[in-house]
């Protein structure tokens, strides 16, 4: 029987092969194009360059993993149909001035799909600067929008796309206007959308070592994590994590791919952190003859959480410091379950 | 006497037809990393028919051109073609440096195989062989970019047991392949944690591996020749590749020193966290390689290469049973649980290989090719194993130590001549200084240990005679071991070509190997080291190889080929350890000399359809051995017979992003020796005053049963990274991409696999073990720069 289902596998690998080539590609690359409306940037009254500056295809804009059959990961490409500058663009006369011109140094739509909804991530950063009459340029400043938006799983990909867009496009031309218009962008609403003067920001890789102190047990985390510029008062990122715990009768290793680090800007030295995430890991007993530890128990299952206070000044780079306290509930067959409490330091670095 | 005045004659012969004409050659290197091409070809466009392949050193060399002025052409799979106009000075000669510029990956251009490559041993002429890059080990999801997992995916080639990274080589022993590090020999190139090989795969340029019926070239092994060539650093700026991983880190850098000299840095550390954590083990391996080369200008070049690599196990499984035993014990159970309570099994392992040599290669004329080596190979292994277990009133205490140490000091230098077109001179010498040293301890009483420090002098002349569609290339080589007296290997390799594209190939030879592996694999639990030892008082093992095989091009990129080969094992060797454990015998009374036979027919297809590229094998073949104190002399299957093998790789390049591969081995399998009756040591231990039990489970005849076929299928995935923490990582270093790779192995998990059928005694039962229980899966990025 299993000789005969191999058999029908390589005939499914052999008739993939005689198809054309752009059947096999089509199979595990599709790509969807999704046209957004460039009706708001259109009204924009000044003249508006732009420019692309991204590594990437002029339309690409987003790409996702999905499975077919439920296994084999392939890539969804999506394009737009015309250049993206194309979409920032308004078209007026090339002799009016004052103009603008517009830098593209990244757009791009994380697309994330659940078993109950989809949510969409814009993140774009853009330089900005003044063309004169003269036709000498001026560079005014940055903006960063990260924006993200929760639908329906019933609504389609190109829908979730576009309102997005919708949402940012009118966003940005209301920033965009009270720019130009040489209003002081120091108000709550531009404050992370555009910094005056500054140029595009790489984004900030972060080494934090968390050590903690409780009653019953002694511990520390270790975690790794890429930031993008800080684009809003509340943001979320995702740290990789290591965690080590030593409660005196046990030992516990565990790690997260994705733990959850909500960030809330208090103001431009101080952030309010929260961390959580469950965190799959090991458990190696001091007690196994005593206490007859079992196999089973050498699992352990985790709910961390987290909050701290961190100096960590805004858009600088060097050592950052916190403190706060630490919660974490665990499961260990056989064990009841456990709830501990601690204080926590923070030290990281941010390049 | 009569041998060498017929080599004499034979010199003269090929010197004195030489004519005046002219001659090009030359040395091809890739363009972006000013490495060496092996392999790439050199035709004479106003010629027809008349070309030639670069070697082992990316040298050609092309006598007997006539017009002054010739156009050539230089190709190598996966380089764009050049074109090149040549002017011959008034000597009749050209030297030619030619740099080819790869091409970029295009859909549908990535190939896992490589063709027409002209490979170490001669691939016009020689049959039984087989070459692997690392993209090719790369798309094999199961051999985690390891050498030897992936060669097991060649026809020919099995594993000796799951979890060793020991090779069987046509029904051979695993002590019979010569392995190579840049022409050194390389003894027990093997990690233990990962059961794999030594070498960081990062560093290597190309694998190349010599079956059967291999040339006068090589010398000292009985089944196959497995050449690795290291990377020898980049020209034209600093490159590398950063791989981090939970279980281990690879770094890979290669750059120019100064505009004459390259260098390259790899280094591997695997760190077994989880063993180190759970198990309180403390397991650890490394290997560092360094290459520098130095191009004093373009015919004459130096490398120095240094490789280390250190193993170190103390592995104890004792928690892990106490753990399983008070779990059976809240299960209910009341017999098992005790067991494994007390149950102790432990490894220790220290294992070291320190290399370091010098080359030098020089053209000295457009004919004549010289390359001198000196180098020093030395490994040091120290093994012990303990398993204890008590059932009921039954206690078992089985414990093993193997030491071994091997210091290889050799000097060798070959000359490569070609007097006119379709003729090449090969001729070298080669002086080895050994130092072998074994030692055993089985059960806590001390075996005997030796020490035995032989030399080894070679020398070998073949001759590749091109005439039309026939090659024939004759040689001999003529060994002398320890100071006894010579040994002559007499080799010929065969081609016919025919006017449809078929190739007609063949070949034999004859081989003497003057080291053994102690076969200790039903001593150890696993049998992860060849303990070599040297037949320093007795003659050589010796084996005939007569192999005939069929070969052809269809379509552009599609090769089939049929092996038939027949081996004679006429002398060979195993150890009875166990024979005299309790006397103080010497090492050498526990050799005995024996035959046997390996036969066997292999069909492979290989190539590229579309966007599939791979390979697929069927083999039939038979290993069989006969030893005087094994049920008397009467014939047995040999421990690596495998009647059947059906296996393959096939990647398939999806986009220019993403290829998906897969690996497939469906096998029979193999005899093994299922114990029926059960034998017990008693001894008194002085130091405790207990008695100690040793089991030995007996059966009257060897290798009587056969294993159920096994049957394994893998699957792999790996992506350029365009978003995420990869890509972010690669922009961080600065780097140009960064690859994720995503390995599925043993889906068929449900199939238990029996690789040994454990005896119950007295509950009348036999347990199968098996290796493949689980799937795993393995991620980790790739950051090249």
């Amino acid at each position: 029987m299993r000789l005969f289902l191999f058999s029908i596998f390589i005939n499914i690998l052999i008739l993939l092969a005689l198809e054309k080539p752009t059947f096999a590609q089509s199979y595990v690359a599709d790509t969807l194009t999704i046209n957004f409306s460039s009706g708001i940037l259109k009204k924009f009254p000044s003249v508006l360059k732009t420019l692309d500056f991204r590594d990437e295809n002029p339309r690409f804009v987003s790409m996702f993993e999905k499975k077919k059959f439920l296994f084999f990961p392939v890539d969804q490409i999506v394009l737009t149909p015309k250049p993206l500058t194309c979409y920032f663009e308004n078209n007026l006369q090339l002799n009016a001035y004052p103009a603008y011109q517009l830098d593209i140094h990244d757009f791009y739509l994380h697309y994330n799909e659940s078993w109950f909804n989809r949510s969409v991530k814009l993140n774009a950063y853009m330089g900005l600067s003044k063309i004169d009459a003269r036709n000498d340029t001026t560079y005014l400043g940055i903006f960063y929008y990260e924006e993200s938006k929760k639908f329906k799983k019933k609504d389609s990909i190109a829908y979730c796309y576009n309102n997005l867009w919708n949402r940012f496009a009118s966003g940005f031309y209301s920033d965009l206007s009270v720019i130009v218009s040489d209003s002081v962008p120091n108000h709550q609403t531009t404050r992370y959308h555009f910094r005056k003067g500054q140029k595009a920001a790489k984004k900030n890789l972060y080494i934090s070592t968390d050590v903690y102190y409780g009653y019953t047990f002694g511990g520390i985390d270790a975690d790794i994590w890429f930031s993008e510029p800080e684009m809003t008062q509340k943001f979320k990122r995702n740290p990789q994590m290591f965690r080590y715990l030593n409660y005196g009768n046990r030992q516990s290793v565990g790690f997260s791919a994705k733990v959850s680090l909500l960030n809330y800007r208090i103001n431009d030295s101080w952030l309010f952190q929260n961390k959580h995430g469950f965190i799959f890991g090991f458990n190696k007993w001091n007690d196994v003859d005593e206490a007859k530890r079992t196999f089973e128990e050498l699992f352990l299952f985790q709910y961390a959480l987290s909050q701290r206070i961190v100096y960590n000044p805004l858009n600088k780079s060097g050592f950052i410091f916190g403190v706060g306290l630490m919660e974490e509930a665990s499961y260990i067959i056989y064990n009841d379950p456990i709830f501990s409490v601690g204080v926590l330091f923070n030290c990281a670095y941010k390049f | 006497m009569k041998q060498y005045l017929l080599t004499s004659a034979f010199i003269m012969v090929v010197l004195l037809g030489s004519a005046q004409k002219n001659t090009l050659s030359g040395i091809v290197y890739d363009v972006q990393t000013g490495e060496t091409l092996i392999g790439a070809t050199i035709q004479v466009t106003s010629l027809e028919g008349k070309g030639t392949a670069t070697d082992l050193n990316g040298f050609f060399s092309f006598p007997g051109i006539e017009p002054m002025s010739i156009e050539i052409m230089a190709s190598f799979i996966g380089y764009e073609s050049k074109t090149i106009q040549v002017n011959f000075n008034w000597q009749h000669k050209s030297f030619l440096e030619i740099r080819l510029k790869p091409v970029s990956v295009a859909l549908g251009q990535v190939t896992i195989v490589e063709l027409s490559a002209n490979q170490v041993g001669d691939r016009e002429v020689e049959t039984s062989q087989h070459r692997l890059t690392p993209k090719s080990i790369k798309s094999i999801p199961t051999a985690h970019n390891d050498v030897f997992k992936a060669m097991r995916f060649l026809p020919g080639v099995e594993a000796t047991e799951p979890l060793s990274p020991l090779v069987s080589v046509r029904g051979s022993d695993p002590g019979e392949n010569l392995i190579m590090l840049d022409g050194v020999t390389i003894y027990n190139p093997y990690h233990f944690i990962s059961s794999s090989g030594i070498f960081n795969m990062q560093t290597v340029k190309n694998i190349d591996i010599l079956v059967g019926g291999f040339g006068a070239e090589y010398g000292g092994r009985n089944a196959s020749v497995i050449h690795i060539s290291t990377k020898d650093g980049n020209e034209e700026g600093i490159h590398g590749e950063v791989k981090p991983t939970t279980v281990e880190s690879r770094m890979f850098l290669e750059f120019p020193v100064n505009n004459k000299t390259t260098m390259m840095v790899g280094g591997r550390l695997n760190y077994d966290i989880a063993g180190n954590f759970i198990l309180n083990s403390n397991n650890y391996f490394y290997d560092v390689n360094l290459s520098l080369t130095h191009r004093f200008n373009a015919r004459n070049r130096m490398d120095i290469k240094y490789f280390g690599s250190k193993d170190h196990t103390s592995m104890n499984f004792n928690n892990l049973y106490k753990l399983m035993g008070y779990s059976l014990e809240r299960m209910g159970d009341t017999l098992i649980y005790k067991s494994l309570l007390d149950l102790d099994f432990t490894w220790e392992n220290q294992w070291h290989n320190n290399i370091g040599t010098f080359i030098w290669k020089s053209v000295i004329s457009p004919k004549l090719y010289f390359r001198v080596q000196a180098y020093a190979s030395l490994h040091d292994a120290d093994n012990f194993s303990a398993f204890k277990m008590k059932v009921e009133d039954v206690a078992f205490n089985t414990s093993t130590r193997f030491k071994s140490k091997i210091y290889d000091y050799t000097a060798k230098a070959s000359l490569n001549y070609i007097p006119f077109f379709g003729n090449e001179l090969k001729l070298g010498a080669e002086y080895s200084s050994y130092l072998f040293a074994n030692g055993s301890q089985i059960n806590s009483v001390d075996g005997v240990s030796a020490e035995v420090t032989p030399g080894l002098l070679s020398f070998f002349i073949e001759d590749k005679i091109k005439i039309r569609q026939v090659i024939i290339r004759p040689g001999i080589r003529i060994s002398q071991f320890n100071q006894r007296k010579l040994d002559y290997e007499p080799r010929v390799n065969l081609m016919l070509g025919f006017g449809t594209g078929w190739k007609l190939k063949a070949a034999y030879g004859t081989y003497y190997q003057y080291i053994i592996s102690m076969n200790t694999q039903e001593l150890e639990f696993n049998q992860f080291l060849d303990y070599y030892y040297p037949l320093s008082q007795v003659r050589p093992s010796l084996s005939y190889h007569y192999i005939a095989g069929l070969e052809k091009k269809t379509g552009k990129n599609l090769e089939v080929s049929l092996d038939v080969y027949y081996k004679d094992i006429a002398r060979t060797y195993t150890f009875d350890l166990l024979q005299s454990q309790f006397e103080a015998f010497a090492l050498s009374k526990k050799v005995f000399a024996g035959s046997g036979k390996t036969y066997g027919t292999e069909l492979l297809v290989k190539g590229q359809v579309q966007k599939f590229s791979g390979w697929a094998s069927y083999t039939l073949a038979r290993s069989t051995r006969s030893f005087p104190n094994i049920m008397d002399g009467k014939e047995y299957l040999y421990d690596y017979d495998h009647l059947h093998t059906f296996k393959g790789v096939i990647n398939f390049q999806a986009t220019e992003r993403i290829s998906y591969s897969a690996d497939f081995m469906f096998q029979s399998g193999v005899p093994r020796s299922i114990e029926n009756s059960l034998q017990m040591f008693y001894m008194y231990e002085p130091i405790t005053g207990q008695m100690i039990y040793s089991p030995q489970f007996t059966i009257d005849q060897k290798n009587s049963s056969r294993m159920p076929w096994t049957m394994q299928i893998n699957l792999g995935l790996e992506k350029k990274i365009v978003r995420g923490f990869g890509k972010d990582l690669a922009g961080f270093f600065h780097a140009d991409e960064s690859y994720l790779s995503v390995n599925v192995r043993n889906v068929l998990f449900l199939r238990r696999n029996v690789m040994y059928y454990l005896p119950m005694m007295g509950f009348d039962k036999y347990i199968p073990l098996g290796a493949d229980y689980l799937p795993s899966v393995n991620i980790g990025y790739t950051i090249k720069f």
